[in-house]
């Protein structure tokens, strides 16, 4: 069991993924919002080291990068398109957050070529001869591609220290899992050797546990895991969707298990909150993402001289 | 004291010697270790003794396989990503092209793919995999190609692109990897990427090619010296992004452009540099500008039709005799 603080921690960065994914959602219309989702986004992120490298789905990339350590304000910049980003305005960082050797994911619009990438950084830190290790988030659709199933496949015959977290949502844009996929996701983990774990997806505490019980597996040198988290899409597939396609009564249990409500209840119960701290918390969260938000939209935009052929090729030489 | 190598050996002597010097080099792909294997084409013979762990030799999976070295380049490592054939760049190109190709680019400078892939094509040995598909990455930006004609080529331009921050797809000639030796020389090298090389000095003609082209083209000048037609060959060595000064200063000087390639004519290289003389340098021209390549049909497999597809040292003589015909018409017309 983790320490009080540490649970704490936990809470707070809960609470900033969700103040921070409401703050989007109040202007932008395609925002692919990880709400509901938060306690697979944080869960997936919180405890592991700095030099672990970190992939996170598309949804759900700004709040685990902020767990990670990105800035607020700069990942806002990067959402409106502005020259204060961390990719300048090239790129837009809701689908990917920051993009550096720790911490990246897709560069285009491709979904399940990060699982492949995760491998490879697992395969680099493996020759390098460190225990660092590589996790990498996707969604339930992305375990129907290819690229899962040859990374998987791959890791395992390599034994290779990749944690592996499907963000199983139950919902491929408007196609349902159960339309969608065969079978259990975390079952795939036996056709490919390796320890698989289904956790709650909207425990954040059960997801962080189940990460943490994959990386010391891998930092261990006993190879790759498979994590499911199982929850579901309260959110459209973007801001503006009705999800028409979802029933009232599918929905109603998930809304009803909030993963905030749901961690803020049991740390109510153990005595480790009160409504007082829990309200300054979401304060101090939504006032961190208005400034964010409020700075961002006065930033410059970028200019034409980010568009310079020159740009597209690293000049440096080993 | 020099030797003698083929393009293969040239290339094991490259790799070898990049790895002694820089541990994060390592070589991933199919068919790439075993003594009874088909070892890739010989193209990494004796490596694995030498490199146990840096050799890896993975199953039949082209995504994990491009994928993996993408993201162990982005995270330190500067991998060797063999995927065998040219063929199989469709299988990886969103890989390659789409998310490597704009990393440095999207990430504004943060992230590098360092990373070199191999890949064979060309009418050689055996009927399958002749496929050039190179032409898809001079459309996208952010992916570097060679293609060497030599031996004395193929090293340095390896040494070259390992050394390189961007990816770069390295096309082996299936009839070049075993075909004929250069002198390699006992101190290091390098042929530096983006720089064409005047593989025969000619004031008549400029024929612009890679790969087993500019063999062709130096057997096809060869034979038109007889006829007193003086034909500059010009080894691009790099496709993309090509040497546009070498192409520039070599049609300023002859004014005739053929450019050979053994791929499809449509959408190809050769277009590319059709395009950019005709932008730039259309007054130089003395007649129009030619180009030698396959016609718009998928890569038969019967030999004899291989044979017919792929431009030959006579179809190169062909199409000088034919631009300097068109030119001679042009100059009496003028």
């Amino acid at each position: 069991m983790a320490s009080n603080e540490t649970r704490l921690s936990l809470y707070r960065a809960l609470v900033r993924a969700r103040e921070l994914e409401n703050g989007i959602i109040s202007f932008h219309p395609y925002f692919h919002s990880a709400v509901g989702e938060e306690a697979v986004v944080v869960g997936s992120a919180f405890g592991l080291r700095p030099d672990d490298v970190f992939i996170p789905h598309y949804r759900g990339a700004l709040a685990a990068n902020l767990v990670r350590g990105a800035s607020m304000h700069r990942l806002v910049a990067g959402v409106l398109g502005k020259v204060t980003a961390y990719d300048r305005g090239r790129f837009f960082s809701e689908v990917r957050g920051r993009a550096e050797p720790k911490n990246f994911s897709t560069m285009g619009g491709f979904l399940g070529t990060t699982i492949t990438y995760g491998t490879g950084a697992a395969l680099g830190a493996k020759l390098r001869k460190t225990d660092e290790v590589a996790v990498v988030v996707f969604g339930d659709g992305c375990a129907n591609k290819g690229e899962f199933h040859e990374s998987l496949n791959l890791a395992g015959v390599l034994k290779l220290p990749a944690v592996y977290i499907c963000q199983n949502n139950q919902f491929c844009i408007s196609m349902s899992a159960e339309r969608g996929t065969a079978g259990r996701i975390v079952d795939r983990a036996i056709g490919y050797g390796m320890p698989g774990i289904r956790a709650d997806g909207n425990d954040v505490e059960a997801v962080n546990a189940a990460l943490m019980q994959a990386v010391a597996h891998a930092r261990a040198g006993k190879g790759p895991s498979l994590i499911e988290a199982l929850t579901y899409r309260v959110s459209g597939h973007w801001t503006t969707d009705p999800a028409a396609y979802q029933s009232k009564e599918d929905r109603r249990p998930w809304l009803e298990r909030d993963p905030i409500l749901v961690f803020e209840n049991r740390l109510k119960a153990e005595g480790l909150l009160t409504d007082g701290v829990i309200k300054s918390i979401h304060e101090q969260a939504a006032s961190e993402v208005t400034a964010a938000i409020a700075q961002a939209k006065s930033d410059p935009p970028p200019g034409p001289e980010e568009l310079r052929p020159e740009l597209v090729y690293a000049v440096g030489r080993s | 004291m020099a030797k003698r190598l083929t393009s293969n050996e040239a290339l094991i002597e490259a790799m070898s010697e990049e790895m002694r010097r820089d541990e994060r080099i390592f070589v991933l792909g199919e068919e790439i270790v075993g003594h009874q294997g088909i070892q890739a084409y010989q193209a990494y013979t004796g490596m694995e003794k030498e490199f146990p762990e840096r050799m890896v030799d993975v199953t039949m999976s082209e995504l994990v396989i491009i994928g993996s070295c993408i993201g162990a380049a982005m995270t330190g490592m500067r991998p060797i990503c063999d995927i065998l054939f040219s063929e199989f760049l469709a299988l990886i190109m969103g890989h390659l092209a789409v998310d490597a190709g704009s990393a440095y680019y999207f990430s504004a400078g943060t992230l590098t793919v360092p990373m070199v892939v191999r890949a064979r094509y060309g009418v050689g040995v055996t009927r399958g995999h002749p496929g050039d598909y190179h032409a898809w990455l001079q459309h996208i930006p952010g992916v570097k190609v060679v293609a060497p004609s030599n031996a004395y080529d193929a090293k340095g331009l390896m040494k070259s692109a390992i050394r390189d921050d961007n990816p770069v797809v390295y096309l082996d000639h299936l009839a070049i990897c075993t075909g004929k030796r250069s002198e390699i020389p006992e101190e290091e090298y390098f042929v530096p990427i983006g720089v064409a090389d005047v593989k025969r000095p000619g004031k008549d003609v400029t024929v612009v090619g890679f790969g087993n082209m500019v063999n062709h083209a130096l057997t096809a000048a060869e034979e038109l010296s007889k006829e007193s037609i003086d034909v500059e060959v010009v080894d691009l060595r790099t496709v993309v992004p090509f040497d546009r000064e070498a192409i520039r200063e070599s049609v300023r000087k002859t004014g005739v452009l053929v450019i050979a390639q053994e791929t499809w004519k449509q959408g190809s290289t050769g277009s590319e540099i059709a395009a950019f003389v005709s932008e730039e340098l259309f007054h130089e021209l003395k007649a129009p500008i030619i180009r030698l390549g396959m016609p718009h049909v998928p890569f038969a497999r019967s030999l004899d039709l291989m044979k017919l597809l792929a431009p030959s040292p006579q179809n190169v003589i062909e199409g000088v005799r034919a631009a300097l015909a068109a030119g001679s018409k042009y100059a009496q017309a003028g």
